[in-house]
């Protein structure tokens, strides 16, 4: 009986022995890691973790500087300087609310890059619907026009038949007149 | 005077059509809100768009806020699922959105921890510009975490909700951009000046 009480009290006393009261901790900058220092930036500055993390801090020079370049890096984020955005934007959400409070449909709001269409797009689409028809124009199916087709065809064929008529006629004529010339030759 | 809660602003629009209070909460949140889409998606038009589409769905998605939860926050999460849209049409899948920047976050770890030079001299409107082009330089999920939480005063466990993402994630993101951002800008200068 009396071991067991002692087997139990070297235990306690060795968990004793492992258990680092907060303020006491030897290495204070190992415990406040980096990124365990982040959580207390979301603390407020009564919370009791929080004054113990800097009372530790306190203790490290090097933690202590750790803590202040993360809120400086902090602050400096939230000097940044603002850009503005187009004011047109505003009030066509403000349109947009209006109409939503009033229980109507909100109105269609174009978006603020294709309000200003730049001329180059207009070309592209122009360019697209160009060769669009061209290849309409290519391959349509030759039924739809046949009959102008073969309109066209004959006139041709006609033109083709009367040019071959004069160039005949040509022939002839200068055939007669060589004949002529040989005739008076021989004349 | 104090500011109103944004979250009552909408309350008083959403139940009684409170005009004036919508426009206070446009005061309060309109620029912040391009701010943050502007440094997420660097591109001035996308950004504009992505402001406008943002406010038309807040106030077309208004009932579905619970009057328990953060104004800011809920909106912030519109706005994040918004921009993983655009990255969507960019031709970007969401894991790559989170995959690649936390890779990159070790990438940066491992630049930031090497090297050993630290901008010097800078004035501080110079050490702005370089820290402004330093957070542009960050992986998208790491920025967005740095940009909630430095620039627009959101605590982690609110940004851990806007993105999704477990809280220790959240903080390892911005540890990576912490030891990142001091390395591009010197931490100890600034601090300085801001005491002197």
């Amino acid at each position: 009986m009396e071991d067991g009480h002692r087997i139990m009290k070297e235990k306690h006393d060795s968990r004793k022995d492992n258990i680092t009261p907060l303020f006491q901790d030897a290495v204070p900058q190992e415990a406040a890691g980096e990124e365990s220092m982040l959580r207390f930036l979301d603390e407020s500055d009564e919370s009791i973790s929080k004054r113990a993390f800097l009372n530790q801090c306190t203790l490290s020079e090097e933690a202590l500087e750790q803590w202040q370049s993360l809120n400086t890096l902090i602050d400096a984020g939230k000097t940044l300087p603002n850009r503005q955005p187009d004011p047109a934007i505003r009030s066509r959400v403000l349109d947009a609310a209006f109409a939503a409070a009033q229980g109507c449909r909100p109105p269609r709001v174009s978006s603020k890059r294709y309000s200003t269409f730049p001329g180059w797009r207009w070309a592209w689409a122009a360019l697209f619907l160009a060769l669009l028809y061209s290849g309409y124009q290519e391959f349509q199916p030759a039924d739809l026009n046949q009959s102008s087709s073969l309109t066209v065809a004959k006139d041709s064929l006609d033109y083709e038949l009367l040019s071959l008529e004069a160039e005949l006629e040509q022939i002839q004529t200068d055939l007669g007149l060589e004949l002529n010339i040989s005739l008076d030759g021989s004349a | 005077m104090e500011p109103i809660d944004p979250g009552v602003l909408f309350l008083r629009y959403r139940e009684g059509g409170d005009m004036s209070a919508f426009q206070t909460l446009m005061d309060q949140l309109h620029v912040p809100l391009y701010n943050y889409l502007l440094r997420l998606l660097r591109h001035r038009d996308d950004a504009e768009d992505a402001l406008q589409e943002v406010w038309l769905k807040t106030i077309r998605q208004r009932d579905r806020y619970n009057e328990q939860g953060q104004f800011t926050s809920w909106m912030y999460r519109i706005a994040h699922n918004h921009c993983l849209d655009i990255f969507r049409r960019r031709g970007r899948r969401i894991e790559e959105y989170e995959q690649k920047s936390d890779e990159e976050g070790e990438i940066l770890d491992r630049i930031a921890a090497s090297d050993p030079s630290p901008r010097e001299n800078l004035s501080e409107k110079e050490q702005m510009a370089v820290l402004e082009e330093a957070v542009a330089q960050l992986p998208e999920a790491i920025r967005e975490v740095y940009i909630l939480r430095a620039i627009h005063d959101i605590p982690f466990k609110e940004i851990a909700e806007i993105q999704s993402a477990p809280l220790g994630t959240v903080l390892s993101r911005m540890h990576q951009a912490v030891r990142f951002l001091k390395k591009s800008i010197q931490i100890t200068s600034l601090s300085e000046e801001k005491s002197a």
